[in-house]
This record gives C-alpha cells, structure tokens and sequence, in this order.
C-alpha cells in the first residue's frame, strides 16, 4: 500500500526567487548602469573636450639680429639671461651662448612665432661699436636671425593655472622611462586598473601599519586629477577605478600618458600653480623639457608626489635623495646603465635660483597691453583659450631704462620722488617700454598711463608749430616781443606771464623764445595765433583728451599722462606722421593661427616743411637751450631733439626728446603734489639722458624738404648775412625769412672752411 | 680782398684741371644747402665716446641711394626683406606681404622704399587713404630729386 502522502506546505521560494529582490537587482543594475554611462559620457566629454582653461601668454618682441643692426653687448647678455641662456666654453645644444671679445656664437632654441616654426640654430656675429656685422650661421645661410621671444607674463584663469601643453611625441623617453621606474611599472600592460599593485601596496602598508605605498596606476592618478575631488572615500576610489577602466577602453596609453604629463601639478610660484612638466621644466631649470638632463628629468618625477615636500629650492637635500630614488629605480628596471645612474646621482641639483616665471616683471607694460586687448577681446577668451599675444615691449630697452631711472633717483636723493615713464620707436609708434612707479616691480597707480599731470613748457612746440605752417607770416627768424605784458578777462581776472628767470629780453627770434623756453614770447604767440588754434593743433597732433581752452593753456596749464605726451610728441619726431602707439604685434590662437595683426597705420598731419623747423628748433634746445646739458654724456652726433618742461613751483618735471630711433617722455613729481624742487632740466632730463646714453641708436637725421632753404644768420646783430662771417649760423627756412635785413660781414671773413667751400 | 684773391691764385694753380664745376653761389633765401649743416644732418660717423657709439646711420645709406633707386648701402637683411615683400606683392600674397613689410619697417623705418611697397601693398588693396600716407611718408623721407620720390610722386598722382 502506498504510502498516503501527507499533504506538504507549499515549499517557501527561495529568498533570490522572490521578485522584490530581483526587482531591487534590477533597479540596481540599472543605477549602476545609468552611473556608469554617466561617467562614461563625464570622461569622453572633458577628455575629448577642452581639457584644461589656458591662459594667455604674453611675450615680448622677438629680438631680430641683422648685421648693421644697432645692439649693445652688455643689453644682450641680460636678454640672454632673462631668456635662460648659459654661457658656456663650448657650445653643445640649444640654450647656451658664448661671447669672445666682440664675437658671439648662440645656439639659439627652437621656438613659435606669428610666421611659423623656428629650428634650433647656431649662429655666430661681432658686435663693434654697437653694431651687428658678420652675421653668419653654419646651419643656414641667412642674413636675418630672431631669438625666442621672453615671455614676459600671462592673463590667467580664476584657477591661476599655468601650464606648457606637450605632444606626446615631444617628450623625452627618460622622462616617461622615469614616470615608469617610479609611478606605474605595468602601465603598458593593465587596463587602467592594476590588481596586483593593489595587493602589493596593502601587503606593504599591512606590514608597515601605515601607508607607506600606493595601488594606484597612472590613469588613476589621471582620474583622480582631472575629474574627481580630493575627497577620500570608498565611493571616490569605486569612481576613480571605473573612470580609469573607461579611460583605457576609449583612448590609447599614448593619448592618457600625454594628457597625464600635461595635467600633473607640480609646483607653486606665488598664487599661480604650475601644472605639467613642460612648465615645470621653465619653472625649475629655466629651459624647455627637451633641453633637460637625466638628473632634472628624474628630479622633475620626484616632485610627482608632493611638490612641497620635495620643493628643491626650499629643501634641496629632501629632493635630492627622492631623485636619486628616481635614478636607482630607473636602473634597477633596466631604463638606463649603471654608470650613468652613478654619475648622475653624483650631480647637485640644478634647479635656477629665481624661476623664469614672472608674470609681474613688467606690470606697467602688461598694464598697458591688457587695456589694448580689453578693447577687442573677451575677458573669458583671454584668460581661458592659450592665446599667444606678440608685444612690442623690447626688454633691453626697459632694462636700459629701469638702470637709468634707479641711478638717477639714487641721485636725487628724493625718497617720494615718482615718475612715469614711456619709450616709443620713432617712426613705428611702437611702445618699447614703459615705468609706472619708481619701483618698476610695483603693480599698482600706473603713472606712465593714468597721473595726469600739468605739462608746463611741453605744450610750447604746438604753439611754435603753429606758427610754422604759416611760412607767410611766420620763420625761425621772426622777432617776436619779450616784454611783460597783462591779460585782463572779463570776469576780472588777470595774467602776468613772466619768464622763468624773471627777466625779459624785450625782443627775441622765435628760434631763441623755444629753445631757451621763454615763456612771454612764448605766450604772446600763442595769443596772436589764438588759443582756438593752438588748441586745434595739438588735437592735430594726437592730444584727445580735453583741452584748457584758456590762454593759460600756452604756458602748460594743461595736464597729459606721460602717455598722451608721448602721442603728442611722436608727430613731431616722426616728421608730422601721425600714428597710433601700440603695445601688441600681433595675436594668435594657441596653434598659431593669426586673430589680429596691428600693422602701422599712419596719416599725414603736419606739412613737412613745418616740422622740419620745428626739429631743427628743437635740436637748438638740446645744443644751446634748456636741454643743453644732455651733451655732456651724449654724443653731440645724435643731434637729439627735445623739450624740457617744468610747472609752478617745480611740482612737475618733464622731458620729451627724440633720437633717430627712440622717442622718451619722462615725468618725475610727487603724488601729493608737493614741489619736487627741479626743473625739467634737473629732474627729468636727467634721466632721459641716462637713459640715451645708455641705449645703442642711430642720431636723428633729417631729409630736408625741397621747399626748406638755408639761409645764414648773425645772431649777435639779428642780420642775415654770408656763410663765412663771424658768428654766422645756418638756419632753416621756409620761404623766405621776410623782415629780417641783409647785412655784409663786419669784418671779413672768419669761417675760412665755409667760404673756402662756397668756392667749390 | 687782396687775401681772397691770393688764395683764389694759389688754389687755382693747384686744382687746375681737376676742380668741379662750382655750386650754386650762397644766397639768401636760395636753395643752398650750407656745407657744414650738410655734414651736421648727414653725421652718422661713430663718435670717439668711451661710453656710447652712434652706430652709422641708414640714413646715410638712404642719401646715397637717392641718386640710384638700389639698395646696395642698405644692410642685405633690409634688402632681402624688402625684395621678399616685393615679391608677395606680385604674387598678391597680401599676408605675407604685409608681414614683410611689418618687418621692414621696424628694421629701417628711414628707409623711403619701404613705404613705396606698403603704399603699393595699400593701392592694391584698394585703401587709398592708407596708400596715399605711405607714399606721402616716401616723398618725406627722400630728396626731392630721388628715384624714390619720383616713383611716389607718380604713384600719388594714379590714386584716384
């Protein structure tokens, strides 16, 4: 009989079958599916993406060496240093110079500019007298050879990241043998994630009862930098090993090696990190990656894991042995022979004493540029695209001027002394270099651009010009009253010009009135031509600002920035050309595509003729006239121009003065506006003619227009009169010199050579 | 006048045959060019200063090459610089040739056949204001009777 069967409970569903838990399996796969394309898409879209906000570098003119060019030695070498060249014995690579006597040999660096790619290259000059000859290059032959342009600063992001982003393929394979031997030794092989360094490093951490080692493989590290916070925790770390699996999976070793080398941070310079070891490399040895040795390529893998730590420059000895862990790893892997691991451990380190990267050289000039920029570009593109801005500021000439203006203030001994400063190229417009405060490291109050200053005798060359353009009416010869006189205006009030010595010499020439700055013929001028037309010609000139249209205005109640001055007076030394001064050459994006290029533009303002006097009148200020001391250091060859300017109670001292190949406008005062005690003679020129004195050029020579004659003038009887008499000087004149006698010698002839050559 | 005319008597017997055919007599008001104003303009020898030289100056280049429309006293670099631009300017390779220019005019912003080229580079672009004011820059910076000055001259005179 069978068994009856006893009726058994429904068997209970296992707790896996149950639907609520493979609904919750479900939904949890599906989570984690949705996360991991989310991650999928976070890594895809920033890698493939913009990686990396950069800033915009800014970099002076690319020095251009040409045989006739004008070029001093001692300016040269402080190029080369700021550039981080090393004067060496031998030339052996890029980077390194040579000087022997008046012979230099450079090995100039491979470098990018606006026209394209430059190689590497030797090249070899003299430099005599100042001047470039024998130009040659055992590379190439060439007539012409830029240097890398000094980078003189950048216009960062709000993350104050500075980085040189390197191709994979410029990146020296000990530097990736380094990363190798000391970060990741299986990069090539795992997949983003390395189980068995995991393990390693928590058998070592496990043995040690601290963490002494870590798991983690390059593209981890990546991931934890470039997409993840610095938060510790098992979620992160889930995240940062799916993020580097996925890594792996889209892009090649290559690709995420480069990105890596690019993105590590590995260093500080002020508030700016630096990021990367292209950057690194300039922070640290002051050179390119390319050009650095075992030893710097080690120590720059040794700062991978904590660049303060390990910081060199602060604790050299820390960062020594850690290289030296580099080296010993490097070898123990096979990456390089026993001999070189043992000389290049024996190397100090060879880290530069001041980094290269300093963006706050030149505050004043980087002032300037950014208010150019500012005028076309976004704030946003500027701190975030990598763009390249080529300047005009030439360093040897800041340099020649930032000596002149400490020894001239060491001179004076004026401790709230200020001044502002501007230097243009004659002819280009081109601003070459720029003070806003006697300490030239100073990022504040920019005097050479915003202290608006009343210009004093400044203003006199307008009115003189004036007067000029009327060849009918007006010469250098005219004679023009010095005799004090009053002006009463309708509301009552009065104006008594007088002349700086007080005196007055009841008539002078108007050669005599400018050069020797006299302000009653000076301000009778100016009132004969009006002051409506005194002001019309300075706006001719490039004064835009506003304009006192009150006959005071002719004695320089008019207040300019050194840098409206330098507008003004860059019409007259470039022959009543008017054009724009400008800062930047040229922009291009961070591939060297052209955005902008700022070419010269230029417009005819003033007659030739006109100028011609005028610059001759103002050659006479510098030989005879107020400006006449500069000739004890100059040159009198250089046949500088110039005018000196001073205002009420020696509050202000001005200069402004040209040679064939610089224009200088110096301002010197106090920003409490409290007397300075000099004049413009003893103040500003002063450092004006440190400044020339200092700077290689070619003197100012002018093409006389076929419509200027010359004619001879005895200054002591105010006669015209022939070339050979006693006292005769040449002057220009337009025209004719009408009102002015004709007179024979008084006794004889006494300049034998002029009339000796009058014969022939 | 008895001294002026011994030395007119000695001079004479020593320059016989070789002495050139006298400038224009120094008038007043004429155009004459006084010797020693000629020498002052000109100047660009190196000064004997211990501390500072005046390098020789293009412009003394640009006299000579007045009578010659060549660049022979030119430094080669101007003149090869120059020549490129020329070149891209036949090629109507504007950018370039702008970029040349650019350059030619920091190196030598004296030299007259620089802004000939930017006024051709500007005419043929068509910005005659622009191509006016080179060629008004040319004229400034050459001696009236310069190849340089002729070719401005005419050129302005095409500019409609």
């Amino acid at each position: 009989m069978a068994a009856r069967k006893t009726p058994q409970p429904p068997a209970r569903p296992r707790w896996y079958s149950r639907p609520i838990v493979w609904k919750s399996v479900l939904v949890l796969f599906l989570v984690s599916l949705a996360w991991l394309i989310y991650l999928d898409a976070q890594v895809r879209y920033k890698f493939e993406g913009k990686r990396w906000a950069l800033p915009a570098q800014v970099y002076a003119r690319a020095l251009e060496i040409y045989d006739g060019r004008a070029l001093n030695a001692r300016l040269l070498e402080h190029e080369l240093r700021l550039l981080h060249y090393r004067e060496v014995p031998r030339l052996t690579g890029p980077g390194q110079y040579r000087r022997r006597g008046e012979v230099f040999d450079i090995w100039r660096r491979q470098h990018v500019l606006p026209d394209g790619e430059h190689e590497d290259l030797r090249l070899s000059f003299r430099l005599h007298n100042d001047v470039v000859s024998a130009l040659q290059s055992p590379d190439v032959a060439t007539t012409f050879v830029t240097l890398e342009p000094f980078k003189i600063g950048g216009i960062y992001p709000a993350s104050q990241e500075e980085r040189e982003v390197l191709r994979y393929e410029h990146v020296p394979q000990l530097l990736i043998a380094a990363l190798l031997a000391t970060e990741d030794q299986h990069y090539f092989e795992h997949w983003g994630v390395s189980p068995v360094a995991i393990v390693r490093a928590m058998w070592a951490n496990l043995r040690a009862g601290r963490v002494v080692q870590g798991g983690s493989t390059l593209t981890q590290q990546l991931v934890k930098n470039f997409y993840l916070s610095r938060e510790r925790s098992l979620w992160r770390k889930a995240n940062e090993a799916a993020m580097a699996l996925m890594l792996e999976a889209h892009y090649s070793k290559e690709a995420i090696l480069e990105t890596y080398i690019n993105d590590i941070f590995l260093g500080q310079a002020g508030s700016t990190a630096i990021h990367g070891f292209g950057m690194a490399s300039r922070f640290y040895f002051g050179k390119t990656l390319e050009e650095c040795h075992l030893d710097e390529l080690a120590l720059l893998v040794a700062i991978i894991k904590g660049p303060s730590y390990y910081n060199p420059r602060r604790y050299p000895e820390r960062a020594k042995n850690r290289r030296d862990l580099v080296l010993r790893l490097m070898y123990e892997q096979g990456f390089i022979a026993e001999g070189a691991y043992r000389a290049w451990a024996d190397t100090p380190l060879n880290v530069v004493a001041q980094p290269q990267f300093q963006h706050d050289r030149y505050p004043a000039f980087m002032d300037l540029v950014k208010r150019q920029l500012q005028q076309e570009y976004d704030d946003e593109d500027l701190r975030n695209e990598g763009l390249r801005i080529y300047t005009t500021l030439d360093p040897q000439v800041q340099e020649a001027m930032e000596q002149s203006a400490r020894s001239t203030l060491t001179r004076l001994k004026q401790e709230d002394l200020q001044l502002g400063a501007v230097i243009t190229g004659v002819g280009t417009g081109e601003v070459q270099a720029l003070l806003g405060d006697r300490n030239p490291r100073f990022q504040g109050f920019n005097r050479a651009l915003d202290a608006s200053r009343p210009v004093g005798s400044l203003i006199k060359p307008a009115i003189y010009l004036r007067a000029l353009m009327d060849p009918d009416r007006y010469h250098l010869l005219s004679r023009l009253q010095d005799q004090p006189f009053r002006l009463e205006f309708s509301n009552g009030d009065t104006w008594t010009p007088s002349n700086f010595d007080g005196e007055s010499e009841g008539e002078v020439s108007l050669l005599d009135a400018l050069s020797r700055s006299l302000n009653i013929p000076s301000a009778r001028l100016g009132l004969e031509l009006g002051v409506p037309a005194v002001e019309a010609t300075l706006r001719t000139l490039g004064v835009s600002g506003e304009i006192n249209p009150y006959p005071s205005l002719l004695l320089g109640a008019q207040s300019m920035t050194p840098f409206e001055v330098s507008k003004f007076y860059q019409t007259i030394a470039s022959n009543g050309f008017n054009m724009p001064l400008r800062a930047i050459r040229e922009v291009t994006t961070a591939q060297g595509e052209s955005l902008s290029r700022y070419s010269i533009e230029i417009a005819q303002v003033i007659p030739p003729e006109a100028i011609y006097l005028l610059q001759h009148a103002m050659q006479q200020t510098m030989r005879t006239g107020t400006g006449k001391s500069a000739y004890r250091q100059l040159p009198e060859a250089l046949n500088v121009a110039g005018k000196t300017g001073t205002t009420n109670d020696f509050r202000d001292s001005w200069f402004a003065g040209f040679s064939g190949d610089y224009l200088g406008v110096v301002w010197m005062g106090r920003d409490d506006n409290q007397s300075t005690n000099l004049t413009g003679a003893s103040g500003a020129l002063k450092l004006w003619t440190e400044l020339f004195r200092r700077l290689p050029q070619y003197p100012l020579s002018m093409v006389k227009p076929g419509e200027v004659d010359y004619v001879w003038y005895d200054t002591e009887r105010q006669v015209l009169t022939d070339p050979q008499c006693r006292g005769a000087q040449p002057v220009p004149v337009w025209g004719q010199a009408q009102g002015i006698e004709q007179a024979a010698c008084q006794k004889g002839f006494t300049n034998f050579r002029s009339w000796l050559k009058s014969w022939f | 006048m008895v001294l002026k005319a011994l030395v007119i008597a000695l001079l004479s017997l020593v320059m016989w045959g070789c002495a050139s055919q006298p400038e224009q007599a120094i008038v007043p008001g004429v155009a004459v060019e006084p010797a020693s104003v000629d020498d002052q303009q000109r100047a660009p020898r190196p000064v004997e200063a211990p501390r500072m030289s005046v390098p020789r100056s293009e412009s003394e280049a640009t006299s000579r090459e007045d009578a010659e429309p060549n660049d022979s006293a030119q430094p080669p670099a101007v003149t090869s610089v120059l020549d490129r631009a020329s070149a891209a300017l036949y090629l109507q390779q504007w950018k370039q040739a702008s970029r040349y220019l650019d350059q030619a005019q920091r190196m030598a912003p004296r030299n007259p056949r620089v802004y000939l080229l930017y006024g051709d580079y500007y005419r043929d672009l068509h910005k005659w204001s622009q191509a006016r004011a080179m060629y008004q820059r040319c004229l400034s910076l050459s001696h009236s009777d310069s190849a340089w000055a002729r070719q401005a001259r005419f050129r302005l005179q095409d500019l409609p």
